[in-house]
């Protein structure tokens, strides 16, 4: 693309200038502050317009804005490279009149000829050229290669930034080390340092102390909740102990009063006792009463053992008549007997003995009769009766003596003959002792009269004791009976009066004792406290109370005492946590927030050190792509334009891929970039620049741009000068070129070489 | 007394912090929380609430203060009514928590089991039955095998619990669930925004009693329920409820597409504008998210804007706007710039946006470092501050 014409109307110093630039090489003459750079800005302003940010670009605004129309407008009319010519119109005003910077801008592209609107979206440049703003800017803005820039740096470091951005001041290493560092400023890699890391450390220790705070502050809850739960119980304690204590002291007033009662009742006791005391005294059996009875005593007891004595000999058995039958001796009929008896055996023998001979004779009588038939069988005969007559004699004899026997034993009442002599002897014994006894029995007797005679007195003279003792004695009593109840009478009065006398001691000690007692109890107030105490509910309730109920208390007193003391314990502890607690109390909530703040830092950090990571891989990566993809068509340019610009000196230029700038020179061989001298520097620089024009203006939809030289070339000689000149002149190189200069040498030359001088 | 007057609390979290805020104004709205509080607490008594039922978290243990327990006391002690408290997830019945101590008024009824009990009040013809967590989580599903007893009296189920997720630490339960025990009214606390939630009738979030944080847009408050007596065992009684605000600010978060702005002057009109339109007024805490393609040296500066919003309570910009990096100028670029954007390319139109979000910083510290700035920004100003 070309630009045919040029129409400034107001741009910076320049009003109402117009210029019909050539397809080729022009040259924009004059004086510094001519106005050089301003059609090279204006060119630049048709095509992009001007940048509406704040910061540095607006300068540009109120650079080129001529402060006398308040704008900066004209019109440029293009060719593109298919021949299609557009006008563009722009105008950008100050609106704001005040110097305010409030910009209205009007743009309008139309197709030539015939005037036909054509509405692009984008800038006008990028439109026409294919090429963003900055691209044309870094590429078809060509200044001097060194020295004038404001960071003057070898050409070899410009090489790279050239190459990859079209632009010596975009350092894709530098931005990719400002990424790094950005990045480690963040997070070192092994993530032992940076900002995040630290905030991280920072967030570590505000998470603990939130978790801290947090306990604290819920022990403080806990605590406080504790302290009032103590308090409560403790209040409920002192209100039980407060009606413990008012329950004992009721208590203590009743039980004082009882003991007063108890003094007064014990001295009322003790008159009593010793007026029953003296009473009794009076009346009581004396001495002789005692000797009396005693006496009485004795008698009765001589007169129950005269009458026991007397009772217990047994009454003779026979009467005295019978006496008589025991004169004689009584052995004289045991001895009868025995010579009765002996007589009876006698005779019973014999009796025998005639009787065995008569049968014996009758037997004879007979043997002689029948057997013998002897005939003094009769004599025999009478024999035997004779002999049988003796012993009937005989035992009619016998018979006799046993009779007699036999009445003699049943005379002395003996079982059987041979006791007799037992029995009788007995009989005898018994006699005699009958005899005894009789004689004892009328002692007996004799010495019972004598004993009644002396009971009878006594028992006059008991009777007696009785009556002043008052005994009472039933009706025909006996003298025992009488005793008795008169000695029941005098024990019982005596026993009466000891029992007196010992209660006397009893009272007397215990009234003692309760004096001792009630010593310090004022019976005035006592008297007076037990009838207000009972007046209360409490006092009713303590009156009512037995011991047990009493032991009951006393223990719920102890229990509720004790667990008050636990209570103040507790209190104090809790209040001494509470003090300590409030003393270090810190909002967690607080802590919390700047937490929850830290957190989203991070993670905004987080999120940025990501995005350093990206870019710087993108970054790095893009580099790469553009070394291996422009450079060897740049270099092949570059090598091109260099050999020409030198006049055959230099043969090529290489770029290595660490992008060092070699040269060949066609004497001494391969030298570095940094050793060439200024000028070649800057030949070498223009070469650069134009073959990155060329490769980067090649895309799809891309048209070489007019190229703008703004003093490139003040410091070469007139022989590159020459050639330079010639090589923009050149058909082969085909593009539109500005050369602005205000050197006359370069203006002549490029007349010279055929190009168009442009005068200002 | 024909019907019986609930109101239903939850999710108060006095103490607890406040996000998106300065310290200043977390402090502020801590204190007006516990106002918002005392204003339940005194509507509950000049409109003569029967029932109080706090359904859990109402306060955060380790953030909770003395003072606020006092005032919860105080505030309770005030109270004619009976409270029922259920314990949830931030403020369980720990052993030695303020719940297990003897320290609340006589009319404070609190759940301390997990498991289902009930408390009965005769004269109000009401049991609730409920149950409170003991510990931060709660699994289990007090209800399951349970039927509310069907007597003469009204059966109020008030609890913590989730409904919002199976795999729920905070007593997961179900809709069908709460109806098969068959409360004639469900009291739940747990979820601060319920009004997303499609609830069967008879079963009510309370919702948080102010909002806290951005999460939790819109007005707030507790729900007041009126259900009436029953007369005979097992009869229908009418439940109405609705819920009402008390919240004294109301969190907003909305987003505003800035696309095409020219400047930062037209940035803070296009907010202005925005913010005037909706009639936003001081008890307003606004998040205002600015998205869109914006023109890539529009430096939106959020710290800088957020004086726009002086007639609001606060004002939260957040910068989500996507430089418009001029992509057909970069893209047809053939230096290392195209070169650069054209490599982050597929980044930039990643469908994911946090890789969006990261590739645009990316594109913006890129460009900064090849045009020789320094890419790293400043910590924000209340860094350090605290």
């Amino acid at each position: 693309m070309y630009v045919k014409e040029i129409h400034v109307r107001s741009f910076g110093t320049l009003t109402d200038f117009d210029a019909a630039p050539s397809r080729g090489l022009n040259v924009i003459s004059g004086p510094n502050e001519s106005g050089k750079t301003s059609i090279a800005m204006f060119i630049k302003f048709m095509l992009y317009g001007m940048p509406a940010t704040r910061g540095p670009a607006a300068t540009e605004r109120k650079k080129y804005v001529n402060w006398k129309t308040g704008e900066a407008s004209g019109t440029l009319v293009v060719v593109t490279d298919s021949g299609d010519e557009y006008r563009i119109q722009r105008t950008l005003a100050d609106t704001s009149r005040g110097g305010k910077g409030t910009f209205k801008e009007t743009v309008n592209l139309v197709r030539e000829p015939g005037g036909v609107p054509v509405s692009c979206p984008g800038s006008i440049g990028e439109y026409l050229l294919g090429v963003p703003e900055a691209v044309f800017v870094n590429t078809a803005f060509v200044r001097q290669a060194t020295g004038v820039k404001p960071e003057a740096e070898p050409l070899s470091r410009s090489v790279e930034n050239m190459v990859t951005a079209a632009d010596e001041k975009v350092n894709v290493k530098k931005a990719l080390e400002e990424l790094d560092r950005a990045r480690i400023a963040l997070l070192h890699k092994n993530k032992t340092g940076g900002m995040i890391k630290e905030l991280e450390e920072e967030r570590f220790a505000l998470r603990e102390k939130v978790e801290s705070d947090k306990s604290n502050s819920d022990e403080t809850v806990k605590v406080e909740a504790s302290l009032d739960e103590t308090r409560k119980k403790l209040s409920s304690a002192e209100e039980n102990a407060k009606y413990f204590d008012e329950l004992f002291s009721s208590l203590k007033v009743i039980s004082d009063k009882r003991k007063l009662d108890a003094v007064a009742k014990a001295a009322s006791d003790l008159e009593k006792t010793e007026k029953l005391l003296e009473k009794e005294k009076k009346t009581a059996p004396d001495g002789d009463c005692d000797g009396t009875v005693g006496m009485c005593g004795r008698n009765f007891e001589a007169l129950a053992k005269a009458q026991a004595n007397y009772d217990e000999l047994p009454d003779p058995e026979n009467d005295e008549d019978d006496e008589g039958d025991f004169e004689g001796d009584p052995f004289e009929d045991v001895r009868r007997s025995e010579r009765l008896r002996s007589r009876s055996k006698a005779r019973t023998a014999w009796g025998i003995v005639f009787l065995v001979l008569g049968i014996l004779a009758a037997a004879g009588a007979l043997v002689l009769k029948f057997m013998m038939n002897m005939p003094e069988w009769f004599y025999v005969a009478a024999g035997a009766a004779g002999a049988v007559l003796i012993s009937v004699i005989f035992f009619a004899l016998g018979s006799k003596s046993r009779s007699d026997l036999r009445s003699i034993i049943e005379d002395w009442g003996a079982p059987s003959a041979d006791e007799l002599a037992e029995t009788v002897r007995i009989r005898e014994q018994q006699r005699k002792d009958d005899l005894d006894l009789r004689q004892k029995k009328e002692k007996a007797r004799s010495d019972l009269a004598a004993a009644t005679a002396a009971a009878e007195g006594s028992r006059e003279k008991l009777a007696q004791i009785a009556e002043k003792l008052s005994v009472s004695v039933p009706d025909g009593a006996g003298n025992d009976e009488l005793l008795g109840a008169v000695k029941a009478t005098v024990a019982e009065r005596r026993s009466a009066v000891s029992r007196l006398e010992s209660e006397r001691a009893a009272l007397t000690g215990r009234l003692a004792a309760l004096k001792e007692q009630t010593a310090d109890i004022d019976p005035a107030a006592t008297v007076d406290g037990a009838r207000a105490v009972l007046a209360t509910e409490t006092g009713k309730k303590a009156a009512s109370m037995g011991q047990e109920a009493i032991r009951e208390a006393a223990m719920k007193r102890d229990f509720c005492r004790g667990s008050m003391i636990e209570l103040k314990k507790k209190e104090t502890e809790l209040d001494r946590r509470l003090a300590e607690l409030r003393a270090t109390a810190k909002s967690p909530a607080k802590a919390a927030e700047k937490l929850e703040k830290l957190d989203s830092l991070i993670e905004d950090l987080r999120r940025r050190h990501d995005a350093y990571v990206t870019a710087y891989e993108a970054l790095s990566l893009a580099g790469d792509n553009l070394r291996s993809g422009v450079l060897p068509q740049v270099r092949e340019i570059a090598s091109d334009m260099m050999r020409e610009i030198s006049r055959g000196k230099y043969r090529g230029l290489s770029i290595s891929p660490t992008m060092d700038l070699y040269f060949t020179d066609a004497e001494a061989g391969t030298r570095e970039a940094e050793l060439l001298s200024s000028g070649t520097e800057d030949a070498a620089y223009l070469s650069l620049r134009l073959s990155l024009i060329k490769t980067l203006f090649s895309g799809e939809g891309a048209e070489y741009p007019p190229v703008v030289f703004d003093e490139s070339f003040a410091r070469f000689d007139e022989n590159r000068l020459g050639a330079a000149v010639a090589l923009l002149s050149s058909k082969s190189f085909g593009l539109q070129s500005f050369l602005c200069t205000c050197r006359e040498e370069e203006e002549k030359r490029a007349e010279k070489a055929g190009g168009n001088v442009i005068k200002l | 007394m024909e019907s019986i007057k609930i109101l239903h609390t939850g999710d108060i979290h006095l103490d607890s912090p406040f996000s998106g805020l300065d310290s200043h104004r977390s402090e502020v709205r801590r204190n007006e929380l516990r106002g918002t509080f005392t204003s339940l607490m005194t509507y509950a008594r000049t409109e003569n609430v029967d029932l109080l039922l706090i359904t859990g978290d109402m306060f955060d243990v380790g953030f909770a203060t003395r003072e606020t327990i006092s005032l919860l006391i105080r505030e309770i002690s005030k109270l004619k009514c009976p409270v029922v408290i259920s314990p949830g997830n931030h403020d369980p019945a720990t052993e030695g928590s303020v719940w297990r101590k003897n320290v609340f008024p006589d009319n404070t009824y609190v759940f301390t089991s997990e498991e289902l009990s009930s408390f009965e009040f005769p004269e109000l013809g009401v049991r609730v039955y409920g149950w409170g967590f003991e510990k931060t989580a709660m699994r289990d599903n007090p209800l399951a095998g349970k039927k509310a007893e069907k007597d003469g009296l009204v059966n109020v189920l008030s609890v913590h619990c989730d409904l919002t997720s199976p795999i729920s630490s905070s007593c997961p339960l179900t809709a069908d669930e709460l109806l098969a025990f068959g409360a004639d009214y469900c009291a739940l606390g747990h979820v601060h925004n319920p009004d997303s939630l499609a609830l069967p009738r008879g079963i009510a979030y309370c919702g948080c009693l102010e909002g806290r944080s951005y999460d939790e847009t819109g007005a707030k408050g507790a729900v007041v329920c009126e259900i009436g007596r029953r007369s005979a065992p097992g009869e229908e009684v009418p439940v109405r409820y609705s819920r009402i605000r008390f919240s004294k600010r109301r969190y907003e978060s909305l987003s505003l597409a800035v696309d095409g702005v020219a400047d930062g002057e037209e940035l803070r009109e296009k907010i202005s504008d925005f913010i005037s339109e909706r009639r936003f007024g001081d008890d307003t805490l606004l998040r205002l998210t600015l998205t869109g393609r914006v023109r890539e040296d529009l430096n939106v500066d959020t710290a800088a804007l957020s004086d726009i919003g002086d007639r609001l309570y606060a004002l939260d910009i957040r910068d989500e706007t996507t430089p418009d990096w001029n992509a057909s100028a970069l893209s047809a670029d053939p230096t290392v710039k195209g070169e650069f954007y054209r490599v982050l390319e597929p980044l930039l139109t990643s469908p994911e946006p946090e890789k969006r979000k990261i590739a645009s910083a990316a594109l913006r510290y890129g460009l900064a470092a090849l045009a020789g700035e320094s890419v790293s920004d400043a910590l924000p100003e209340w860094y350090g501050k605290e």
